[in-house]
């Protein structure tokens, strides 16, 4: 017999429904039994599962079943076999059917075969129970040229399987082949008996059934041809007959009995053990494999293009150390010698290793402080594997790094604050932030910015300012108060603004009176932080005037109680000690410095540093080696003359020197000032004339606080006085042009507008602020402001702003802006010079 | 008292404000002035990786450039950040009360 293996099964067509006329049967000797349970196993499962009538799951069931070489003959309606002669051999299945089935088959079956009951008889227990021998006569493997689909050659199907086929392939068909099958089943039954010996010719080989011929009848019979393979033979015992009448009967007598006394002596004897041996199936035996799980770990990664920038600059800047060193390195060497030069090098080279691996460490722990999300963790780890790459000795750097880290206590209530590094410039940018959102609307008016304001706000006031409206509307407004706790109560003596940063503003802190001196202060205040100011110097003595130098905007000239002068740089940060001081020495002015000021002097002579104190002496000072004086000129008192003739006597003086209390340098011409004194008198004065006035001015009767040039008309300049006025000059003339008072306190300062020529400032000891405009009225301020419970002792306009500020006695420094004044921005400063002189020149008497 | 101290008592003195924390790099609360304590501990959790955000949005526009303060202005409050590389100071100010007084 011939397995399943030989059977040459073409390839499957694509017709996959051309009908299968013929099923081999291609099973060993075994099959019948195992099929039989193994379908009932497959029939079950397949009951089970199939339940439907899907082409593809019958193909694959098929299939399936073909594979697992199911061989039970399978009797089709359709398909017949039939030899040469004409019978029909079909062959018939193996297995029994299931009852239904089966019922359904025998009614077709048998009912045309009645007439053929002991060969059916036969058949039926071939049927139902097939023995191993009988199916061994009739086992026949048929060569099949198939050229039909694989399906068709299936020999193994189970019933149902069968079933569907039947009604799946080509109803035409089957019904073709029916009632031909009904004919015929009788032929078949009976040639199934003679199936072993014959031989059935296969007409019809090699005409493969075309694709494209699937569904279409085939009215003829397809003829097949079927081989036999030879019968191999494994047990032969033929059985022998002698008649009795043979004369070696006696012999074979004997010999029987002999059999037969041995078979009955063998039941119940000892020489007889009845042995069996059976081949045990080897024992399976599970073996376990067991490997401990393939570590894996995930490692991300993640970079931005500032991270690569990051770390390319950490390791340029560690290579370009590294290089520093060995260079420094190399030129010790060079004296040690070439022993040491190895050494050093390998040391410079682990240390350029180390640097690098602090770089990467840095960077890597920079990344894991500045980033605290997953992601960090994730480049954490990325990172890791990198650092590991560069260099052993990088561990020490990283617990260095961390331990800066580990510093901080994070579990006392209240944590060393100190030893953050860089929280004092965050605390400083925050105060700077916090003081913003606060004064926001307030630093939007200082600039001057024109604000819409939301009409809601109002209670039926105009919406926003225009430029028109700006008359009507002059007010001077108190914006904010530079003050804070450690100004509390100090008298301020000076403001300047810094040339360079505009909005600094200098204050100078320190009391007038002799009994109450206390150390004196310099605080710098930023239009950022209104309420503290950005930081403080503090003194011994009392400061009584300051001045920022306009060539060099980091100097700052500080004039003492005690007629110090110092300068200080305000560069660095907190600079408590003065770049320069005149504490001792011959130049230094035995009376408080009054007035400081930084003057050009032109080209040639630069910027120099002019102080006038009362004792009389104009000194210059230069900035070479330390400060070095020379006198300008030393006051001299000079008589009053009165009115009303000049006969009266002179009086005879205590002392030829008069006391200083004020100057001012001419803009227009840097060797001409005017000095004021404490006998009231004003001086015109030349840098190269020390011993003479150049003109003298009479008109106040109290100490001239302070003088100031206009800087729009470069002979016009005005005074304050203690006798309650404020004088216009020119400076050709003895006789001022102009007084102004207001009430019975003394004026302390005046100061011109910067961008107006008609409007100057004052300040009196009654605490007011006053606003003049010399084209509005001659006789009173346009705008008057009260600051209370304090005098004020300074004035001071802001250059680009319309703001004025004033400085009390209380240490706090009050911002106001002007509005409402008659805008000029557009006039040159000819036009500026005539409006003044023409509101100078209409009240002249 | 040091100058931190110092500074970090008037802005807590400054107008409006409901409260300061001082985070560290790790995100440990090292200063807390805030009311509410859980307060403090969502803030110091929350703001840091958003500041970080910010900062690498603003390195990556430019790496040269750098973060320097952010404010996040919400309808109650503003919370103003002043990020660096170990630290983390958030200040919560209420705007409300400085438009009252201002």
């Amino acid at each position: 017999m011939s397995d399943r293996g030989s059977v040459p099964l073409s390839a499957r067509s694509q017709a996959s429904r051309a009908p299968s006329t013929f099923r081999s049967q291609s099973r060993n000797t075994v099959g019948p039994v195992e099929s039989k349970s193994r379908t009932s196993f497959m029939s079950h499962s397949n009951n089970s599962v199939m339940g439907r009538k899907s082409k593809d799951r019958r193909s694959t069931r098929m299939s399936h079943m073909r594979r697992k070489g199911k061989g039970f003959e399978t009797t089709d309606e359709q398909v017949q076999v039939v030899d040469a002669s004409g019978r029909d051999v079909t062959p018939k299945p193996l297995l029994s059917m299931r009852p239904t089935v089966l019922h359904e088959r025998d009614r077709l079956m048998h009912t045309p075969s009645a007439a053929h009951s002991p060969v059916s008889e036969l058949n039926d227990s071939y049927d139902r129970a097939s023995s191993i021998f009988s199916w061994l006569t009739r086992t026949l493997v048929f060569l099949v040229y198939n050229s039909y689909s694989r399906r068709s050659s299936i020999s193994s199907m189970s019933p149902d399987a069968l079933e569907e086929a039947n009604e799946e392939e080509g109803d035409s068909e089957g019904k073709a082949a029916k009632p031909g099958n009904k004919q015929d089943d009788g032929n078949r039954r009976a040639s199934g008996a003679e199936l072993g010996r014959t031989q059935v010719v296969v007409v019809n080989e090699a005409a493969p059934i075309r694709p494209g011929t699937r569904g279409q009848d085939f009215e003829g019979m397809i003829r097949l041809r079927l081989r036999e393979s030879p019968t191999v033979c494994l047990l032969h015992l033929p059985g022998d007959a002698v008649s009795t009448e043979d004369p070696g009967i006696a012999a074979v007598t004997a010999a029987n009995d002999r059999y037969a006394a041995q078979v009955a002596g063998k039941a119940g004897s000892e020489n007889f053990v009845g042995k069996a041996a059976q081949t045990l199936p080897s024992m399976m035996k599970a073996k376990e494999v067991q490997m401990p799980a393939v570590g894996k770990a995930e490692a991300a990664c993640q970079s931005s293009s500032w991270e690569l920038y990051d770390a390319f600059e950490a390791a340029d800047a560690a290579e370009a150390e590294a290089e520093e060193r060995e260079a420094a390195t190399e030129k010790e060497n060079n004296a040690a010698g070439p022993a040491a030069q190895a050494r050093t090098e390998e040391a410079v080279a682990s240390k350029r290793y180390s640097d690098s691996a602090s770089a990467w460490a840095s960077a890597r722990t920079s990344r894991r402080t500045s980033a605290m999300n997953d992601d960090a963790q994730s480049s954490y780890g990325g990172m890791d594997g990198v650092s590991v790459i560069v260099g052993g000795t990088m561990d020490g750097r990283s617990v260095a790094a961390d331990t800066d880290l580990g510093s901080l206590l994070p579990e006392e209530e209240v944590a060393d604050l100190t030893v953050v590094k860089g929280l004092d410039k965050a605390l400083q940018v925050m105060e700077r932030a916090l003081a913003q959102n606060v004064f926001h609307t307030k630093l939007i008016e200082y600039r001057d910015f024109h604000v819409a304001r939301p009409p809601a706000h109002d209670d039926g006031a105009p919406a926003d300012p225009s430029l028109s409206t700006l008359r009507s509307l002059q007010s001077l407004s108190l914006l904010w108060e530079f003050s804070a706790e450690i100004t509390d109560g100090r008298q301020v003596s000076g403001m300047t603004w810094n040339k360079g940063c505009r909005d600094m503003l200098a204050v100078g802190y320190g009391q007038f009176e002799f009994e109450k001196q206390r150390g004196g202060l310099i605080a710098f205040w930023s239009l950022k932080n209104p309420q503290f100011p950005e930081w403080t110097i503090s003194t011994e003595q009392g400061v009584t005037a300051l001045d920022f130098s306009a060539a060099s905007p980091n100097l700052l000239a500080v004039g003492f109680y005690d007629g110090a002068v110092a300068i200080y740089d305000v560069r660095g940060a907190a600079t408590a000690e003065p770049l320069y001081a005149a504490v001792h020495g011959a130049g230094k002015h035995t009376e408080p410095v009054w007035k400081l000021k930084w003057v050009d002097r032109g080209q040639d002579r630069g910027e120099q540093l002019v102080s006038i104190s009362t004792d009389g002496r104009v000194t210059q000072w230069a900035l070479k080696k330390g400060l070095e004086y020379s006198d300008l000129i030393k006051l001299k008192r000079v008589a009053r003359r009165s009115k009303a003739g000049s006969t009266a006597q002179a009086e005879a003086f205590i002392s030829r020197k008069a006391s200083g209390m004020c100057f001012d340098f001419s803009p227009a011409d840097p060797s001409i000032y005017i000095a004021g004194t404490e006998e009231g008198a004003l001086h015109a004065c030349s840098c190269s004339y020390s011993e003479q006035y150049l003109r003298t001015y009479v008109g106040h009767t109290g100490p001239v606080y302070q003088a100031h040039w206009s800087p729009f008309a470069p002979n016009l300049f005005l005074t304050a006085s203690d006798d309650w006025t404020i004088r216009l000059w020119a400076e050709d003339q003895e006789t001022p042009l102009l007084v102004f008072q207001t009430g019975t306190h003394y004026v302390s300062d005046v100061q011109w507008s910067p961008t107006n020529s008609t409007i100057f400032a004052t300040a009196n000891g009654e605490g007011k602020l006053e606003i003049w405009d010399l084209a509005a009225s001659v006789i009173k301020p346009v705008l008057s402001h009260s600051v209370l419970a304090s005098t004020l002792s300074t004035v001071l306009f802001a250059e680009d702003a319309p703001i004025v500020l004033a400085g009390d006695s209380n240490g706090g420094v009050s911002v106001f802006k002007v509005t409402g004044l008659e805008p000029v921005d557009d006039l040159t400063r000819e036009e500026q010079r005539a409006r003044l002189e023409a509101c100078v020149g209409k009240k002249k008497p | 008292m040091s100058e931190v101290e110092a500074t970090l008592q008037r802005i807590n003195g400054h107008k409006g404000v409901l409260g300061t924390i001082i985070v560290d790099a790790e995100g440990t609360v090292l200063r807390s002035t805030v009311l509410q304590p859980d307060m403090a501990a969502k803030c110091a959790s929350l703001i840091p990786s958003l500041s970080a955000m910010a900062r690498s949005c603003v390195r990556d526009l430019d790496p040269q450039n750098d973060l320097q303060f952010l404010r996040i202005r919400s309808k109650q409050h503003e919370i103003l950040v002043a990020p660096d590389k170990d630290f983390t100071l958030i200040v919560i100010q209420d705007p409300t009360t400085l438009k009252e007084g201002a």
